[in-house]
């Protein structure tokens, strides 16, 4: 029995109170929500958000209807904490116009032995988006879900979703573009 | 080259260099773990607090009772024996002696008109 056939059992255990099995839970799923959250959030406090999340499933594990829906409803909840902490801290906005204007035209080819500043030019390029352009290529992406699953989680329409990857993908290309990356 | 080869080569350039994802702290489990546990027990004295109503009620139900033992207490205190304040207060208290000796004599002769005479003067021995 793998580890995905034990997830109903456990999340039946936890809401009984079963540490263990909430335990086994977070082990199942922390990578993924970790990932998420780093990629919308930074590194910075990353411990503080991932248990916030799981504070949350831990209070909200008895209301949920079915164990089927637990997967989409863990992310979501990663969503809400990520849009939370948002809506809590000053972030600033760049507007693409904007941006461009102050961008830097050297051009850097990015070679082998630099695979690293690729992973800081990425870093530094989605940084760029906005909030909600950010997750929606984080979550489809960079992380895989599918444009249902992302409308679902970020509780927006399908034809919203599509919008924004589209508007995400053109300014992260024409950033990494101007950055002498070439895609 | 058309729109979705450049995403595909995109999303591939994008995967293949995301961010490090720092690992959890040695103790994670345990504070998540801890701070559950006290989340759990302040979810459940929220619990009972979380209707006013409930609570007022509770809390009215409570003073009531209180009331109510002290009061007992109280009487319990205060009040003499209660078998000879029944004794003392009950209307054949009043009576004197000599006139339970008369109510019991003609009582008595009532029953020695149906009964033997011997009954009686068993009585009168006593």
């Amino acid at each position: 029995m793998t580890n995905d056939d034990k997830i109903p059992d456990w999340i039946e255990a936890s809401r009984r109170g079963d540490e263990q099995s909430f335990l086994n839970i977070y082990r199942s799923y922390s990578g993924k929500v970790r990932g998420l959250l780093r990629q919308m959030l930074g590194s910075q406090n990353l411990d503080d958000h991932v248990q916030e999340v799981f504070l949350r499933v831990w209070r909200g594990i008895g209301s949920l209807r079915e164990a089927g829906a637990f997967s989409g409803w863990i992310y979501k909840t990663t969503w809400n904490v990520a849009l939370d902490f948002r809506k809590t801290t000053a972030h600033r906005r760049h507007q693409s116009d904007e941006y461009f204007e102050h961008l830097s035209m050297t051009h850097r080819a990015i070679s082998p032995e630099g695979s690293i500043s690729a992973k800081i030019l990425v870093e530094k390029a989605l940084g760029e988006l906005d909030f909600e352009h950010r997750g929606v290529l984080v979550l489809v992406d960079l992380e895989d879900f599918s444009l249902e699953k992302t409308s679902e989680i970020m509780n927006i329409p399908i034809g919203t979703v599509k919008s924004r990857l589209f508007h995400a993908r053109n300014r992260l290309r024409q950033y990494l573009e101007a950055q002498g990356v070439e895609i | 080259m058309n729109k979705e080869n450049r995403d595909e080569k995109l999303i591939a350039f994008l995967r293949s260099n995301k961010p490090d994802v720092p690992h959890e702290s040695d103790n994670f489990e345990q504070q998540l773990l801890d701070s559950t546990i006290r989340k759990s027990r302040h979810r459940r004295f929220e619990g009972l607090l979380r209707s006013k109503r409930n609570y007022a009620f509770a809390l009215a139900a409570a003073a009531v009772l209180v009331f109510f033992s002290i009061s007992q207490w109280r009487s319990n205190i205060l009040k003499p024996n209660p078998t000879i304040a029944t004794s003392t207060h009950s209307p054949a208290a009043e009576l004197s002696d000599n006139d339970v000796y008369l109510f019991i004599s003609e009582s008595l002769e009532v029953v020695s008109a149906n009964h033997s005479s011997d009954i009686f003067s068993e009585i009168e021995g006593i």
